[in-house]
């Protein structure tokens, strides 16, 4: 499963962006897309045009952890989303890795079709993005304590990214 | 509607001197808005204020003048207005004209088939016309639509007056020969996407209107109307089964009572005979093709009179001429081109025709006037008079004898006894004998031949239900296929089950009574119909053609139908694009049929939630990409701007820029197409219209690419006008001033300087 996450501010701008891969089951951590080099421009819209679903499904909840909100066919992205008081929004774009090809294939039998990499719907990967979120949260709350970030603004503490990556590590 | 621009603009030569001035300067406003530079749009207003308002207050004070005389100066001023008035609404349809666009195409998509078996006289007859297949193509056009109302009375006796009303004319042996070899569908779609492509590339109508934002385009009415129209039977569907047949001789036919008899006995059990799983008793209909040249009318009218006593009332004599008539006769009339072709006939019809567009000759022959209304006399008569009342009586019986048995008490528990013990097993006419105790199954069903025989209830409620649904008594075509689908399910018919899933969802959906807000409208319902109809289509039968048929169908039915359905549209749109069931073209016009499911979707009252504006402009730029690939970059230019302003109508309409990939590529994607665009206009490579606005700019080529510079690096925008304007002063004040501004290259952007400063200090 690759990974692209994102903090929107309340004016949609992104504040903080990262792209990982998954590290369960042997993964490396790092991006996979199936759309290649198109996928960098192409994970930020999708995104972008979940922020419609967002402004919908935020009334009907009263979660702060709306769990996966969108998808995107084409590319089998699924987009799940943790909204904070300010109406800051983790976006976390999700797609299952394309065909598990050949070298991973001798790994593929320890790997149950339920674990984190593999299916983006079930209720195991739910909960990993669910811990994700949260541990991210804190990060943020600690980083807006920060004198030196200013509200609004881009993060751009090398601690703040060291940490979801560690965060990313431990969850996905 | 749209039938004259609908099939007819890929023959339509590009005779543009002959079109009048006001269709011309539409779409140059059109592009002037995208371009955004002021030279285009202010060259064309000269033009307008010095012409119309000096003609519009010259007819109107004479119209006031000459209200009352009936001098021809009076009906001057009238035509003025009557061009005025086609001005401002024909080209151009409203926005949610949109809707009843689509929904008019796919209405008469599925309108009656008639089909004509003609002796050989009267083929050669249409033949001498220059028609090289023969009666049918002679008639054909005039099956688009029948001129006046047609009455068709529902189910409950209401009657309701159609003006739009058409049947499809076919050759009778090419619909028994397609029948049995049933492989010209799997090609269809290959078909349909090589003739899309011939339609975007040499084909390409550079005259044709742009769509506006809203507004379905020509091309994909193009798409969708050739992908309804398919020329085979098919057992499971009975929209291409003949409801009559028109027999036809000729007065220089020999024997012509015989004649007629012979054929009528072909269509019953010889050569042209139907399959098993088609209706056999349609309607005949006897024609007898009068010959004004050769022939005596008076010999011909006694024996049209032998013809009424020998069958029946079902008889016309149609009054043709013989000769061959060219464009300089004095009512002379160019036969219209059939608005519903197969893609494979576009094809060829395109390979005719291709040598005669070269020449600017017209591509389709020529008739008398007298002889084009007689047709169309024929075909009213034919239509309004046979074939509907033919047609509702059959609702009538086979819903009284077939139907409303299914319907009352006494057929529901027959179903029910048939599905649970096999009670009902005594009733069933067991043809194939098979013993299929508590499967629920009717037994009808022979499934080595993927059929049923046409007399079985179900295909005559399949047929009732197509009736009604062909004569738009969309309530009691809904309620039959309602009631099919439980059937076809039992029997495990798939390819019928699909049918009936597909036109049960798109008949409740044409039907205007069935309210979007009720609550018996359940988007759910459509949605897993839909399923089980592409479902079917695609993976039991592997027909993709209908797979998407229905699917474009629903979408397009569905998306007007509030906000839950219009999801669900986009959702399908999304699918069809997965499955693979379009061509690159397809793709294409599919996904701007996606950014319009999400644009069209209506928000929470006034509030902004549940608005799709960010996703209709994902698909738009996505769309604009594609054309840009397919080399049409004013397509996508256009879908660039939609995107832009759906954007714009966001919250936040600036905070893309802050996403650093996207906002780039973006940018590069606007060049691209402002380079391609700048660049075809540069070689008045993009047709006349292009050109035309070229000459009114006034400024020659060095101000496009000027401009598409100016895009390219932003930052020197600033020094490049600088430059410009000293080199412009520089020229202006030394050289003389028919000395062309010299086109800005890169190379002397860096120079101009000194060279100005050199000037001035010459000066």
């Amino acid at each position: 499963m690759s990974y692209y996450f994102v903090i929107i501010s309340p004016t949609d701008t992104p504040l903080f962006e990262l792209t990982f891969g998954t590290s369960k089951a042997g993964g490396d951590g790092v991006a996979r897309f199936r759309n290649g080099e198109t996928a960098r421009y192409m994970n930020q819209f999708i995104v972008h045009a979940a922020l419609d679903v967002v402004e919908e499904v935020q009334w009907l909840s009263p979660n702060m952890w709306l769990k996966v909100i969108d998808n995107y066919a084409p590319t089998n992205s699924h987009i799940s989303c943790f909204i904070t008081g300010t109406n800051v929004r983790f976006m976390l774009l999700h797609q299952p890795s394309a065909i598990t090809n050949a070298s991973a294939g001798s790994r593929s039998s320890t790997i149950s079709s339920t674990s984190v990499p593999q299916n983006p719907t079930s209720p195991q990967t739910e909960e990993a993005i669910r811990q994700f979120m949260t541990e991210v949260f804190e990060l943020w709350v600690k980083t807006l304590m920060n004198p030196f970030y200013t509200i609004g603004k881009p993060i751009k503490s090398p601690v703040f990214r060291q940490r979801v990556v560690g965060a990313g590590r431990k969850w996905l | 509607m749209t039938s004259p621009n609908d099939g007819d603009h890929l023959q339509q030569p590009e005779d543009l001197p002959s079109i009048s001035v006001p269709t011309l300067d539409l779409p140059k406003t059109r592009l002037s808005t995208r371009d955004e530079s002021p030279e285009t749009s202010s060259a064309s207003l000269p033009i307008r204020t010095s012409s119309s308002p000096a003609l519009g207050s010259h007819s109107s004070a004479l119209s006031d003048v000459l209200s009352r005389s009936s001098s021809p100066n009076g009906r001057l001023s009238l035509s003025f207005a009557r061009l005025g008035r086609s001005q401002v609404n024909s080209p151009l349809g409203n926005p949610s004209e949109g809707y009843d666009d689509t929904r008019s195409l796919i209405v008469r998509a599925f309108s009656p088939t008639v089909a004509i078996y003609a002796a050989p006289e009267v083929d050669e007859l249409a033949a001498q016309k220059g028609l090289k297949h023969g009666f049918v193509e002679l008639l054909r056009p005039f099956g688009d639509r029948i001129s006046g109302k047609v009455v068709v009375r529902d189910s409950t006796g209401a009657s309701r007056a159609w003006d739009d009303f058409g049947v499809h004319f076919t050759n009778l042996a090419q619909l028994t020969g397609d029948g049995s070899t049933p492989m010209s569908e799997v090609n269809h779609l290959e078909r349909l996407e090589e003739m899309m492509d011939y339609s975007i590339g040499d084909g390409y109508n550079e005259t044709a209107d742009l769509p506006g934002q809203g507004e379905v385009s020509h091309l994909y009415k193009l798409f969708l109307s050739r992908l309804l129209y398919s020329k085979s039977m098919s057992p499971h569907e009975t929209f291409r089964h003949p409801v009559g047949a028109v027999i036809a001789i000729s007065s220089s036919t020999q024997q012509p009572i015989d004649t007629l008899r012979s054929l009528y006995q072909q269509t019953a059990q010889g050569a042209q005979a139907l399959p098993p799983y088609a209706n056999p008793e349609y309607l005949r209909y006897y024609v007898l093709v009068h010959d004004d040249d050769k022939d005596d009318f008076s010999k011909s009218s006694a024996l049209f009179d032998q013809m009424k006593r020998h069958f029946g009332l079902h008889c016309h004599l149609l009054r043709l001429r013989s000769t061959s008539c060219t464009q300089s006769d004095d009512d002379a009339e160019e036969l219209p081109t059939a608005e519903w072709l197969t893609p494979e006939e576009q094809l060829s019809l395109l390979k005719d025709t291709a040598d005669l567009l070269e020449l600017n000759t017209a591509t389709s022959p020529y008739i008398f006037s007298s002889d084009a209304s007689a047709l169309r006399s024929f075909v009213r008569e034919l239509t309004a008079q046979s074939i509907i009342y033919h047609m509702e009586q059959r609702i009538a019986l086979w819903n009284d004898q077939v139907a409303s048995r299914r319907r009352g008490i006494s057929g529901r528990f027959m179903s029910l006894s048939k599905r649970w013990t096999g009670l009902g097993g005594s009733s069933r006419n067991s043809s194939s004998g098979t013993p299929l105790v508590g499967s629920g199954a009717s037994g009808n069903y022979d499934s080595s031949q993927g059929a049923y025989r046409w007399e079985a209830p179900e295909s005559l409620l399949r047929k009732l239900a197509d009736y009604a649904f062909m004569l738009r008594d969309y309530k009691l075509a809904a309620s039959t296929y309602e009631l099919l689908r439980t059937d076809y399910a039992n029997d495990k018919s798939w390819k019928y089950l699909a049918g009936a899933n597909e036109m049960c969802c798109i008949a409740t959906l044409l039907n205007p009574l069935t309210s979007s807000g009720g609550s018996k409208f359940k988007v759910e319902t459509f949605d897993l119909m839909l399923e089980t109809a592409s479902y079917s289509y695609l993976t039991r039968c592997s027909d993709p053609a209908l797979a998407l048929r229905a699917l474009l169908l629903g979408v397009e039915l569905l998306k007007v139908r509030g906000r839950a359905a219009s999801e669900v549209a986009a959702k399908w749109a999304i699918r069809s694009l997965e499955l693979g069931l379009v061509g690159s073209v397809g793709h294409v016009l599919v996904s701007e049929r996606v950014a319009s499911c999400f644009s069209d979707r209506v928000g929470n009252s006034n509030t902004g939630w549940g608005l799709r504006k960010r996703k209709a402009a994902l698909w738009s730029i996505i769309a604009a990409d594609e054309w840009m690939k397919l080399g049409r970059a004013e397509i996508a230019a256009q879908r660039l701007d939609e995107a832009q302003e759906y954007y714009g109508e966001t919250k936040h309409s600036e905070a893309i820029k802050h996403f650093k990939e996207l906002a780039e590529y973006l940018e590069q994607l606007r060049l691209a197409v402002r380079m391609k665009l700048g660049e075809a206009r540069k070689r008045g490579y993009s047709g006349a219209t292009r050109q035309l606005e070229l000459e009114d700019d006034g400024q020659g080529n060095g101000e496009v690419e000027d401009e598409t510079l100016e895009e390219m690096n932003p930052l020197e925008k600033l020094d490049s006008r600088v430059n410009r304007m000293s080199l412009m002063g520089g020229a202006s004040g030394v050289a003389s001033p028919l000395e062309p501004v010299p086109p800005l290259s890169p190379v002397r952007l860096t120079r101009p300087d000194p060279l100005s400063r050199e000037d001035d200090d010459f000066e």
